[in-house]
């Protein structure tokens, strides 16, 4: 039987009318919790798979589908209204997303944010349909040594395009990482490392209370520093639900971007250990390279939206390849599946597609229908989601603060988190206000780790030779692509200069 | 101060850079070994990250020293620096009163004071705003939040 027919096989047992319900009842709590900053996708997965517990496995996959893309999808909502990302690979999302929400544009965002996830999730679908054991077996090839490379790659694009002077992004960047260094260094037998003695320092920073400190704080702050204009979040025109609806002329300028980002965003997604992040950074990146509206990005670009999300939700079932043929869970939320999964009978590695055919195949059904359900559930929410922007100023902005300490408190029950977040919030005014990029320093936070790993494991492998990294095809070409990413600016202007001389 | 803030905070900030650059770079090596038994070792990553820091510091820093281009400024707010003061008593008020009072109190005295809002407003939003932080954070998602010092006395 080849996949299609496996598929509506799958869809034969998966398409009841109450399979739907729960699809869609996932999907709307996942898009919530997805939503609530401090909570997500990792532990709102984690905090919603017991409601899965009493039903019978096919229900449970689905409903678990449900929640996974609710909180993929839910990532963006809080980035987009609040400027806090749900998730890490929100951070891109908020950079075009939240300047919309200022210029009244919020209901336009939320709108492309949700057509872009769908268009990501359906890409990675199908492609996991089609050659997910394939793929698989193409993202083994990614080894260290490659990972590293990749990372490399992203992590150097990092500073030079985000901000408008790239020395300062490149120290963000490189900040970035020198705080993600804090805390227990694993691959040295959990050392603590640049913890000047403290406990709280041990376990290093958590990602959450970074993120809201950064992104969130700040942002009340300009609020309050700026009394004067306007009462609510948003400034100009406040566009009503019916005028926010994506138009003809705004639909072709998603499309083409999402669907680009989600067939990158999906590679990424096969790499064992890229995750969502690095995929909607590199999507994000392309688009800042490629698009036509590329001066416009980082303002307020609807492409900027479209990227990020489509790539995140892309890179999202694209994990499911290596998690599914290898057992490698390509984030910490996949890693929370897996275990749900495995409960309900999975047991990944390469003869799953051959051994396992039903469960399978139901599973990637009920992505389909997840991913449909949440569309839904996404676009039901919207009206609801933009009330929040018509909240006058002295009302949300309490609120706002309170969410934000709360939203650091939850991620490890600790005050420690809550200071940090508000000692964060302080330092990201600041440099903002001298003109570093803010989004840099927590995408490196976000990826400094998975680097680090990465290339003190291929260095280990080759006894401390560089060579590595030159040897191997993927890898050399890769950092091919960061060299000439580094040195062609600098030497376009050098060309530039001698032309004019 | 209200006013100008001139390039000198931009050289605070870079002089910080640099220092914490050096910390790093000196703990790498000297602590955390750059590279032991023919591979990384802890301080690599580390020592190689803060030494871009310290080059692109330096050369910000003399960017600015030497830079004849008018420097920018931005206008301080005092402003903006209340809800960091909002934050810090609201950390306070939860290790004291638990969450339930300090989310109310919170909302209340800051929109009542600082937004200045009718009482019969400031109230309602108050109340529904810590029904919805209680009734998600606590009660669904189960975060535990400290009881404060003053009931646990009781």
């Amino acid at each position: 039987m080849g996949n299609f027919d496996l598929l509506m096989q799958g869809f034969g047992t998966s398409l009841t009318f109450a399979n739907v319900l729960l699809a869609i009842a996932g999907g709307f709590m996942g898009l919530f919790v997805g939503a609530m900053p401090g909570i997500g996708a990792v532990t709102g997965v984690a905090l919603l798979l017991p409601l899965t517990f009493k039903m019978d496995p096919t229900s449970a996959i689905i409903m678990l589908a449900g929640i996974y893309y609710g909180n993929m999808y839910g990532g963006a909502y809080s980035a987009i209204l609040l400027n806090i990302p749900g998730d890490s690979p929100a951070v891109m999302t908020a950079l075009d997303g939240y300047p919309m929400s200022r210029k009244g544009r919020g209901g336009k965002a939320l709108f492309a944010a949700n057509i872009s996830s769908f268009i990501g999730g359906t890409v990675g679908i199908i492609t996991l349909t089609l050659f997910g054991p394939l793929l698989a077996k193409v993202g083994l090839k990614f080894g260290p040594a490659e990972i590293a490379a990749l990372i490399l790659l992203a992590l150097t694009s990092i500073g030079w395009l985000l901000g408008e002077d790239p020395l300062k992004g490149i120290v963000a960047s490189a900040l970035g990482i020198l705080i993600s260094t804090i805390g227990m260094d694993t691959m040295a037998g959990g050392v603590g490392r640049y913890t000047f003695g403290s406990v709280n320092l041990l376990s290093g920073f958590s990602f959450i209370p970074l993120v809201i400190g950064m992104f969130g704080l700040p942002q009340v702050m300009e609020l309050m520093a700026k009394k004067e204009e306007g009462e609510s979040l948003t400034s100009g025109k406040r566009l009503t639900l019916k005028e926010s609806l994506l138009d003809k002329g705004e639909l072709k300028r998603i499309l083409p971007t999402a669907l680009k980002s989600s067939v990158l965003g999906n590679f990424v997604g096969f790499l064992p250990g890229a995750g969502g992040t690095t995929g909607s950074f590199l999507a994000y990146v392309l688009e800042k390279k490629t698009g036509k509206n590329s001066k416009e990005m980082g303002s307020g670009a609807i492409e900027g939206v479209a990227a990020s999300e489509s790539a995140n939700n892309a890179a999202a079932v694209g994990a499911f390849a290596p998690l599914l043929t290898l057992g490698i869970p390509g984030s910490g939320t996949t890693a929370v599946l897996l275990g749900g999964l495995m409960m309900w009978g999975l047991q990944p590695g390469p003869l799953l597609f051959i051994q396992q055919t039903d469960f399978v195949w139901g599973l990637i059904s009920s992505m389909y229908i997840g991913n449909v359900a949440c569309i839904l559930a996404g676009l039901v929410m919207i009206p609801f989601l933009m009330s929040i922007l018509k909240i006058p100023r002295g009302i949300i902005a309490p609120m706002i603060v309170f969410v934000c300490i709360v939203g650091a408190y939850s991620v490890n029950n600790n005050m420690f988190d809550v200071w940090f977040m508000i000692g964060a919030g302080v330092v990201a005014y600041v440099m903002q206000k001298h003109k570093y990029p803010i989004a840099p320093i927590l995408l490196a936070f976000v990826l400094a780790p998975r680097f680090e790993q990465a290339i003190r494991r291929a260095f280990s492998i080759s006894n401390g030779s560089a060579r590595i990294f030159i040897e191997k095809p993927i890898s050399a070409a890769l950092l091919a692509a960061t060299a000439i990413f580094i040195f062609a600016p600098v030497v376009m202007k050098l060309v530039r200069r001698i032309r004019t001389k | 101060m209200i006013g100008q803030v001139t390039s000198h905070m931009d050289i605070l900030i870079v002089i910080i850079e640099i220092i914490v650059a050096l910390v790093w770079i000196q703990q790498g090596i000297v602590r955390y070994q750059f590279w032991e038994d023919g591979k990384p070792g802890g301080g690599f990553v580390p020592v190689i990250f803060a030494s871009l820091v310290l080059i692109a510091a330096v050369a910000i820093l003399i960017r600015e020293v030497f830079s004849k281009k008018a420097k920018e400024s931005y206008t301080f707010q005092p402003g903006a620096f209340v809800p960091v003061a909002a934050a810090v008593l609201g950390g306070f008020m939860i290790q004291v009163l638990g969450i339930l009072l300090s989310v109310f109190m919170f909302t209340s005295i800051w929109m009542r004071f600082l937004s200045r809002y009718s009482w019969v407003k400031t109230l309602i939003s108050s109340v529904l705003f810590t029904v919805f932080i209680y009734g998600i954070f606590r009660m669904w998602l189960r975060v535990p939040f400290p009881n404060g010092f003053i009931f646990q006395l009781f």
